[in-house]
């Protein structure tokens, strides 16, 4: 369903990112459909304009309302429920739904666009993506419903079995949605399709289903009620997303929380100003190219701007807070300290491994790989050492000097796949902008 | 039962009794058994499936699945069908004691009943076609706040009686706050009641689907939260190792605003934020060298300004917090002094933001009856003393009444004095602690101790 990476998460702002151009390609998909769709209203008409009315005031109510969702998702399931109840809309009224497939689309596109406009008038940008994956989504579903619907509609098929029917039309619009988002999102941020789609489905199967079922009902109510259901199910939806606004509010204060708590070793003297944020952001990087999944680049995010929590017990900082050039014992007390103070919080025990193995090597001489080390770890321990020996300097020099350190290093104490995804990202970006 | 008050008791068996004598009128009359009989099961499920922990939207209003299905019942199968539906509730599986159980199956009863009569006696209807509406929705809508009203009126009598509280305010307020999801459920029940005439048992699926992912969407909130609080309370506990002598400071100071707040009263929300600008007052004092912080003799001038960096240096750290707007100002100011001659900004009287008014009297309050290196910890007496010294030029007289009001309700659990190990593991000692008012003189390098 509706839901989308909004905005550069990582740092890599290129001229040709690919991120761009799998948006640029939806948007003008949308486009196209939408123009052609309005030209169709344009030169067949609109055919019951009071009911394309009611469900354009439900979307355009609907769009104003947009959801932020974890992991950058944008959303706004009273519209998309709105906008798919219109698509397998049977009849409204008692009177048989007339519109064909094109005019779902007009509608939808038009709805949205003027729910937008307050935000726009706001100045705050409208997401395109939401918007250009909504429209060919709910394409799709007029497309799998109204042919067929004009086709069986004097059959008299139970109504139950319509009514999953209408369920699987919505569905399918739904999954479309999230593989078109998995798709820009994989482009952005370089992750691999399979893994971005899972991660999209798993996100939004609670609110998705949410909307299918309300669409459903929506479409069915109105035969009888008219336009008397769609408040009701506005209400409805407007619950719904109360709660999950709810949720993704303090979703994105934990994060900003632990983002601003990391600065403290900063405060205190014992880190370099930036280095946590900087370890962070490139770890994340990192992280994805290699396929983790979003749970797992949470806890990696969590452990790596509290990877240097546990100087906080050292009596005195360590020069620059480079651990780096810190003994390997001073190294492991830092990372069990760190990692002890985590586990307390009882609910970061993932974080709290990764933390607890920073300062082990990925293996020891004689021995086969140490699998019992998180590959977060191994992230964190890689981009701590190359963010102590570049201290987010830009100059090419230093960067490659230190890369080549850590190829050095590749026997025993950085992971070789870790340091080849991270000198790809260092060789692709001219600056990490913090 | 025994225990419950004669009052309490009457309500009880009258309702268990009228609805025992409804029930078996409806047994008389429900003629096809077997549209009951799903909604039923269908009802007795919906009340079964598991409440997460937070299915609170706001104070008092819950998210419920079972009152648009039983209005929807009323609806469809008629006044008596939807008697014999509200009665399936004493087959709920929550662990109910059986007194409980009773009373709850029958004030359900009473209240599909009363429901559905006036459904029915406003001209609503069983068939519901297109030319029905818009003519059912009054007698649906009038209905459906009838029955939360019942419903809420029946359980409030209860409790009034039951503990004695005070009944004429506290029954308007159940009154008032039924009206809403009166008014938002029956409208619900009457779309399951559309949708089961023509998908019959599917509608409920349906339609209570969305009602359940937003109570399951509450739950992972108020999971989350707490994993929150949790985590903030650690991270400041893992900065207070710096000292021994001020371990469990901020969680002191968070618990103290908070028995502030309720006094004044204060919405959920900004109780909430101000919890967490107690917890995190003095995470600026990091920036202060260590060295300072453990000095012992007396502090230059360069010194104290350091000291006197901590809340700027804090609202460094959190401003990008964006849902600690208003607890960033508690933060930030929360060593002004209401005659204006505090830090770091010198405001006075309301310009103090009101969380840093708060926290100033919770801080103070907890400094005082903690041990510090200098001098062992006061009682309470002692510390309320001094505030009432400090009242009105140090402190808001508001914030000082009501901490003082309600560590005599409550109680306070002060600070447990460090063990001689902990002092001894630690190489300097806390020379000078600037929440503490009785150390008066803050402008030069010597501290009156």
């Amino acid at each position: 369903m509706t839901l989308t990476a909004a905005g550069l998460s990582t740092p890599e702002r290129r001229a040709t990112d690919p991120g761009l151009t799998a948006s640029a390609m939806l948007a003008v998909a949308a486009l196209l459909v939408g123009v052609s769709a309005f030209c169709a209203n344009a030169i067949f008409g609109i055919e019951q304009p009071g009911i394309a009315l009611a469900f354009g005031v439900f979307i355009a109510g609907g769009a104003f309302l947009r959801l932020r969702l974890p992991g950058d998702r944008e959303a706004w399931p009273v519209a998309t429920s709105g906008a798919l109840a219109y698509a397998v809309l049977p009849s409204f009224g008692g009177v048989a739904a007339t519109h064909h497939t094109y005019q779902v689309v007009s509608v939808t596109a038009a709805a949205m666009l003027v729910g937008m406009l307050p935000h726009l008038v706001a100045s705050r940008l409208p997401a395109l993506d939401l918007v250009a994956r909504q429209v060919l989504s709910v394409g799709i579903a007029a497309c799998a419903f109204r042919p067929v619907w004009d086709l069986i509609k004097d059959r008299n098929y139970p109504a139950w079995e319509i009514a999953l029917f209408m369920l699987a039309v919505c569905a399918l619009a739904l999954l479309v949605d999230a593989s078109l988002a998995s798709i820009v999102r994989a482009a952005r941020t370089r992750a691999p399709f399979g893994r971005t789609l899972g991660d999209e489905l798993a996100a939004g199967v609670g609110l998705n289903a949410a909307v299918a079922a309300t669409a459903v009902m929506i479409a069915l109510s109105t035969s009888a009620m008219a336009i008397w259901a769609l408040p009701v199910f506005a209400f409805q939806m407007v619950l719904v997303q109360v709660a999950f606004k709810r949720y993704a509010t303090i979703r994105a204060t934990y994060r900003q929380t632990i983002r601003a708590l990391s600065r403290v070793t900063e405060v205190g003297g014992y880190t370099e100003t930036g280095h946590a944020r900087r370890v962070c952001d490139i770890s994340l990087a990192v992280g994805r190219e290699m396929g983790m999944g979003e749970r797992e680049l949470l806890d990696l995010e969590y452990a790596a701007l509290m990877h240097d929590i546990g100087q906080l017990s050292l009596d005195s900082p360590i020069p620059g807070g480079a651990t780096v050039v810190a003994a390997p014992y001073e190294q492991r007390q830092i990372a069990e300290k760190g990692a002890d103070v985590i586990v307390q919080t009882g609910v970061l025990d993932d974080v709290a491994t990764i933390v607890r193995h920073i300062a082990d090597p990925y293996r020891r001489p004689h021995e086969a790989v140490d699998v019992t080390i998180p590959l977060g770890s191994r992230i964190i321990r890689a981009v701590n050492a190359f963010d102590d020996l570049v201290g987010g300097s830009v100059e090419s020099g230093r960067r490659y000097d230190a890369l080549e350190r850590l190829r050095l290093g590749m026997a025993y104490d950085y992971d070789p796949k870790v340091v080849e995804t991270l000198s790809r990202i260092v060789e692709r970006n001219t600056s990490f902008a913090i | 039962m025994r225990d419950l008050p004669l009052a309490a008791r009457l309500v009880i068996l009258t309702v268990v009794g009228s609805a025992a004598a409804i029930i078996v009128a409806a047994l008389g009359h429900v003629s096809d058994i077997l549209p009951v009989l799903v909604f039923a099961i269908l009802y007795v499920l919906a009340d079964s499936l598991p409440v997460g922990p937070g299915a609170t939207l706001t104070a008092g209003a819950r998210i419920t699945v079972t009152t648009p299905v039983a209005i929807a019942a009323y609806i469809v199968l008629g006044t008596w069908g939807g008697v014999v539906v509200a009665a399936a509730a004493v087959f709920d599986v929550t662990n109910l004691a059986p007194v409980k159980r009773a009373f709850n199956m029958g004030q359900l009863v009473l209240a599909a009943f009363a429901g559905g009569w006036v459904y029915f006696g406003l001209g609503g209807s069983s068939t519901l076609e297109p030319s029905s509406f818009p003519a059912v929705l009054l007698p649906a809508l009038v209905s459906g706040v009838v029955y939360a009203f019942v419903n809420s009126l029946l359980v409030g009598l209860v409790i009034v009686f039951a503990e004695a509280a005070s009944s004429v305010r506290l029954l308007r307020d159940i009154l008032l706050r039924a009206l809403l999801p009166g008014l938002a459920y029956s409208a619900l029940g009457l779309v399951l009641a559309v949708l089961w005439t023509q998908v019959g048992p599917l509608a409920l699926m349906f339609g209570l689907l969305p009602l359940y992912i937003a109570r399951w969407a509450m739950g992972q909130f108020a999971a989350e939260q707490e994993a929150y609080s949790a985590t903030i309370r650690t991270l400041v506990q893992a900065v207070e190792t710096k000292d021994a002598y001020t371990r469990g400071h901020s969680e002191r100071v968070a618990r103290a605003s908070v028995m502030i707040a309720r006094t004044v009263t204060m919405s959920d929300a900004r109780l909430q934020a101000l919890e967490y600008a107690g917890t995190l007052h003095d995470v600026g004092k990091l920036g202060v060298p260590t060295t300072v912080l453990r000095k012992s003799g007396k502090l230059t001038d360069e010194e104290f300004d350091a000291i006197k960096l901590h809340p700027t240096r804090g609202h460094d750290i959190v401003r990008d917090i964006r849902f600690l707007d208003e607890a960033l100002g508690g933060i930030y100011h929360h060593h002004e002094r209401l005659d204006g001659r505090g830090y770091p900004a010198g405001l006075a009287g309301a310009e103090i933001p009101e969380f840093a008014r708060i926290i100033a009297v919770a801080d103070a309050f907890d400094s005082m009856t903690s041990t510090r290196s200098y001098r062992s910890a006061r009682t309470i007496a002692e510390a309320v003393e001094e505030l009432m010294r400090c009242r009105g030029t140090q402190f808001d007289p508001t914030m000082v009444d009501a901490l003082i009001g309600a560590v005599h309700r409550e109680g306070w659990q002060a600070a447990t004095p460090p063990t001689a190990e902990e002092i001894s593991a630690q190489s300097g000692v806390l020379a000078y602690d600037d929440d503490d008012p009785m150390i008066a003189v803050r402008t030069s390098g010597t501290v009156a101790r």
